[in-house]
């Protein structure tokens, strides 16, 4: 007799409504003659703006769903939120860089909404399936997303590079849950954390917990598997990256932290030792490597490396009280607690000034079959398109931390857990850090603004592109002087994790 | 003689370590795509071989689902080499085509 | 009942072919070798499957696997015979971190395996399982058979795109999008 778990519609809308709308585009694209791209641009914007009306206006009980598969709570609507953001800006513009282009790439649309629906589902999941579903689900859009430039070598090698790399990572994500299944009796959060929560699980427990570890690792960009990062990210085109950039790294940290507070708080015993070592050198691989990088992307691309490392530094410190007191609920620490919100505040931040910056570069447009690429091809703009320089500069400002961007609070609170946590040789670690990663990040805005080069040949302009990163910008500065409601929003998103 | 759990843990670990080995040593990139596909088994008979000793369908679930992702990864890798085939050989082609005018 | 020392004859059979298979697969210096020897582990590994009762499981890998997986490759290897050293942009590390890498796992996963399970263990008698399955994938396991079904129409989207160029249909008013003789 088959039992069909309870199901939650008012929960599950906002999953159904991407989901849904990412097939009727690729049905509209498919059917409709007279269809111009704009009208895909359009419809695919209505479906995300449509998730997020059902998110505002149905709220549903919170709690696990569909037997325990998924989990819907505040915090997976933070994310969703965030991730619903960052896709409505990729498809406004990866339609601007096509229609610059001349190319018609109707798949672009559906693969996002499912890309995004992968990452909601992953932050979500309650259980190693739907937590290896979703990342995969993401990784493969995203795979062909990467390759999405058709005609250019280096976006499908590094498509090619990407998903090798990405499907051996899954290999070993897949060896671990396999292992933990075993160990703990089943795959769902709650038997993992019945095992893991006390810091007893056995050997084979151990090694299971590090082999998904290093599944994570990959996709969040954890030196010593961060090795893909730089060509992926400079192979790929710049809204993709971007894309890539935020909204991967977002949803990998949302699931990774969820995974280790609710299954395994007691995981300190384990690794933290090792995973102390790794947040120390995938700071300063990430920083060094950037210092002497050429192109802009790949400069991004060791910066989100070492973005990488900050954010585990808030990571360490949530597990830091647990290691020390396994008995205790993590809910009654108020250091967890700081932690938490300190993470997810600097993840949203990290998510605006990333897509601002790669706004711009996208925009600029190619010449000569590649992008604006290196750091050269930016010399002068704030001649040419003062707009677009002043939005890179305020990027470059909030990735480098100044005071009055949303960048330096987010450093601000993860560093102040941090110190609370116990772990102040790290946090001053990461402040040397992050000063150094300084000199990178103006060598931009002084390469903008110092010099009045007006023969560089990109020129691309696009009012949407420009817009939308214009507003991305002014919220970086926004949340940068006034933190205050969305940090208790974030702070707020976090205990009801911790339930 | 008597068959046990930890004989099929061994074997899959074994595979599982081959294919890695294969992964890293090999430039193939057809290969390199075989090797996750032999780490993949080894995944799948941890689970099948512990879903039997607990006597739980989950793994089985497990399993099925994995089926479905090693061949939609399979399906994208080889468009993706598919593509930079042609690329390369019509990039070659469009080389004539400079050379003849 | 089969006697037990002809089962155990029948695992090391199954067991061996996985595993020499899987060697092949990595190390033969011949493609086509490898392509087959993949064969060779499929077919071992479903007759694992069959061993842990899981009958279900032993056919569909198989019929994916062996129908499925393995003739695209083939297909692939065919098609793409000339790019024997198909170039991935950066090198992948090296035989001495490979050996450092293979001698900590294999050290990890060995040393956890015999300590959690020292000695062998008796295997309860297995039943049909695919009932079991088909009623799980409709009840408990509903949300990951439709995320599934996202994923894989996500993929058949994607590959179709990315192999498919000729069936591009021109933007309207733009230039086609393929630009490919």
């Amino acid at each position: 007799m088959i039992t069909v778990p309870p199901v939650n519609w008012p929960a599950l809308l906002p999953y159904l409504v991407i989901g849904g709308g990412g097939l009727v585009v690729m049905l509209v694209d498919a059917f409709v003659r007279t269809l111009r791209k704009d009208h895909l641009t359009a419809l695919t914007g209505l479906v995300f703006l449509g998730a997020a009306i059902a998110m505002i206006a149905v709220k549903p009980e919170p709690g696990p769903q569909l037997g325990g598969m998924l989990t819907v709570q505040m915090y997976t609507r933070f994310f969703d939120f965030l991730l619903l953001g960052i896709g409505l800006v990729t498809t406004v513009y990866g339609s601007a860089v096509y229609s610059q282009d001349g190319d018609y790439r109707p798949e672009f649309y559906p693969l996002v909404l499912f890309a995004v629906l992968g990452m909601m589902v992953l932050v979500a999941a309650s259980d190693l399936l739907i937590l290896f579903l979703g990342i995969e689900t993401m990784s493969l859009a995203v795979y062909a997303l990467v390759c999405g430039r058709r005609g250019e070598l280096r976006s499908s090698e590094a498509a090619l590079k990407y998903l090798l790399l990405g499907s051996f990572a899954s290999a070993f994500l897949l060896m671990g849950a396999a292992l933990l299944y075993g160990c703990a009796g089943g795959t769902s959060y709650a038997a993992l954390a019945a095992v893991g929560g006390t810091g007893e699980g056995g050997p084979l427990f151990a090694v299971g917990l590090g082999l998904v570890l290093v599944g994570f690792a990959f996709k969040v960009a954890m030196v010593p598997f961060h090795m893909w990062t730089p060509d992926v990210y400079d192979g790929a085109p710049a809204h993709v990256t971007g894309f890539m950039a935020t909204a991967v790294k977002a949803a990998a940290f949302g699931a990774l932290i969820r995974f280790v507070t609710i299954a395994l708080p007691g995981l300190a015993a384990h690794w933290s030792g090792l995973l102390t070592v790794l947040t120390v050198l995938t700071m300063t691989a990430g920083n060094l490597l950037a210092l002497v990088q050429a192109s802009i992307k790949r400069m991004l691309a060791y910066s989100s490396i070492a973005h990488a490392g900050y954010l585990l530094l808030g990571v360490l410190a949530i597990l830091a009280p647990a290691g020390g007191d396994p008995g205790r609920p993590l809910r009654e620490s108020a250091v967890v607690q700081a932690a938490g919100s300190g993470l997810l505040f600097y993840l949203l931040g990290y998510c605006l000034m990333n897509l601002a910056a790669f706004g711009v570069i996208s925009q600029l447009g190619r010449s000569g079959g590649v992008e604006a690429d290196q750091v050269d091809h930016y010399r002068g703009l704030s001649g040419r398109q003062p707009v677009a320089a002043a939005v890179l500069a305020v990027a470059m400002f909030s990735l480098a931390g100044i005071p009055g961007t949303v960048g330096f609070l987010g450093k601000f609170y993860l560093f102040e857990a941090a110190i609370r946590a116990q772990l102040v040789p790290l946090a001053i670690w990461g402040v040397v850090n992050s000063l150094l990663s300084v000199y990178y990040y103006l060598r931009v805005v002084v390469v903008m603004y110092m010099s009045d080069d007006q023969t560089e040949p990109f020129d691309g302009r696009n009012w949407e592109t420009i817009l939308l990163a214009g507003c991305l910008a002014a919220l970086v500065v926004l949340l940068g002087v006034f933190p205050a409601a969305v940090h208790g929003l974030t702070s707020l998103a976090f205990g009801t994790m911790l339930g | 003689m008597e068959v046990g759990l930890t004989h099929y843990l061994l074997l899959a670990a074994a595979v599982f370590l081959v294919g890695m080995v294969g992964f890293i040593v090999r430039r193939n990139t057809l290969i390199m795509l075989m090797c996750v596909e032999l780490m993949l088994s080894a995944a799948n008979l941890v689970f099948v071989a512990f879903s039997r000793e607990l006597g739980d369908e989950a793994g089985h679930v497990f399993v099925l689902m994995n089926f479905a992702v090693a061949a939609a990864e399979v399906a994208i890798g080889l468009a993706i080499l598919m593509e930079i085939f042609r690329r390369r050989r019509s990039v070659d082609a469009d080389d004539l085509n400079t050379l003849m005018e | 009942m089969i006697p037990e020392p002809v089962r155990a004859l029948l695992f090391y059979l199954c067991a061996g072919l996985a595993l020499a298979g899987g060697c092949w697969v990595a190390f033969a210096r011949n493609i086509v070798h490898s392509a087959f020897a993949l064969l060779a582990t499929f077919a071992g590994v479903a007759g694992l499957y069959a061993f842990l009762s899981a009958d279900f499981l032993a056919v569909v890998q198989l019929m994916i696997y062996v129908g499925g997986v393995l003739v695209l490759i083939l297909f692939a290897l065919m098609l793409t015979s000339r790019i024997e050293e198909a170039r991935v942009s950066n090198p992948t590390i090296g035989l001495v971190p490979g050996a450092v890498v293979l001698i900590a796992v294999s050290a990890l996963l060995v040393y956890a395996c015999v300590k959690e399970f020292g000695g062998t263990t008796d295997l309860p008698p297995g039943e049909p399982t695919t009932a079991g399955i088909g009623d799980a994938l409709l009840s408990r396991y509903v949300l990951p058979f439709e995320v599934i079904s996202v994923l894989l129409l996500a993929v058949l989207l994607g590959a179709v795109t990315i192999a498919g160029g000729r069936l591009r249909k021109p933007a309207p008013g733009g230039k086609p999008g393929k630009e490919r003789p």
